[in-house]
């Protein structure tokens, strides 16, 4: 055996399956060509490939009849279903989103109150030089109710 | 490295579209469409059972037991395009349960005590051919066994058989490429020509 044989030896197997890329099918098929024992190891080959092909038995044939009773009937979804099955999702949808808005509105922080007290207090202040302004008035019975 | 099903593309395209379509219609409760599918695939599964269970009377059962599961867990398969994987899955699981109920068998010789001769009547070889090929697969590590199986017997290509294993598709190819080598010297008298 020369040292090809033994190089093509290794990839007669998938060669004799049809598998191989078109270079080294080319290769093998020169080799083969001028090498009776690797010509016949290709032959027997293929001949195991054609003998497990139609190594095929086939099952009883009232195998269906023993499985048919145990197939328990499939009930089609009817259009009602799955209108049904839609609104619900849609409620459970909109239920879920009003949920969180609930949510966010109970814990989200307060927007900070308006210090009512230090506006008076200021603008009575700023009107010092006119007593009888309203917001003088304001802002000292502000200031009073502050000292109490 | 091509797979031998590689030309037969375009008519695996028609079928593959034929069969979502069969599918499709047995998981809203089709019968007759679930036995299409039935038909088109009780042989493969048969045969890819008896490898693992080593008896046909429990392969059988086991296609049995798969086309009934295969029925009720029908409506939650994703993918309508990977029926025959899926199926051959159930199978594999079912098969295996079987088979270890059973006690192990390692002498090829006693396969054919345990579980019977293989059926001349429904073979398309001789039963002296069919007899050294079974036990030739039956003598393979269980890896190597079921690749042969699902390629010859099941007519699957490597990217079914990897689906079904769940392993890479070289990983297939190199089993198969494996199992050949060793079938072929295991069949000698029977592949030599004289």
């Amino acid at each position: 055996m020369s040292e090809e044989c033994e190089r093509i030896a290794e990839l007669l197997v998938d060669h004799a399956a049809g598998a191989g890329s078109p270079r080294q099918k080319a290769f093998i098929n020169k080799h083969v060509e001028a090498c009776p024992i690797c010509a016949r190891e290709l032959q027997a080959l293929r001949n195991t490939n054609e003998l497990l092909a139609k190594m095929e038995l086939e099952p009883a044939p009232d195998l269906w009849d023993a499985i048919r009773p145990n197939l328990q009937p499939r009930p089609a979804p009817s259009r009602t279903s799955w209108i049904a099955r839609h609104w619900l999702k849609s409620t459970a949808a909109t239920a879920a989103v009003a949920a969180a808005i609930a949510a966010w509105m109970i814990t989200a922080p307060k927007t900070p109150t308006f210090d009512q007290q230090a506006v008076l207090m200021n603008h009575a202040a700023m009107s010092w030089s006119t007593p009888f302004a309203d917001k003088a008035a304001l802002g000292l019975i502000e200031v009073i109710g502050a000292e109490q | 490295m091509t797979s031998l099903n590689s030309d037969c593309s375009v008519q695996n395209n028609m079928h593959v579209t034929e069969e979502s379509e069969l599918v499709k219609r047995a998981k809203s409760g089709d019968l007759p469409a679930f036995e299409s599918l039935y038909r088109s695939y009780n042989t493969r599964l048969f045969n890819f059972a008896r490898q693992i269970t080593c008896c046909p009377d429990d392969a059988a059962d086991v296609v049995q037991e798969t086309f009934i599961k295969a029925w009720n867990a029908l409506p939650r398969l994703r993918s309508d395009s990977v029926f025959g994987a899926w199926l051959h899955r159930i199978a594999l699981n079912l098969a295996r349960d079987t088979a270890r109920k059973r006690p192990v068998v390692i002498d090829p010789e006693q396969i054919e005590l345990d579980c019977g001769e293989p059926d001349p009547e429904n073979s398309l070889i001789s039963a002296e051919s069919e007899n050294a090929v079974y036990k030739a697969i039956s003598g393979l590590k269980e890896e190597h066994r079921l690749v042969v199986t699902m390629h010859y017997m099941g007519g699957m290509g490597v990217d079914a058989i990897a689906e079904v294993m769940g392993v890479p598709k070289g990983t297939v190819m190199s089993r198969l490429s494996r199992a050949r080598a060793i079938l072929r010297r295991k069949l000698s008298p029977y592949v030599e020509e004289r």
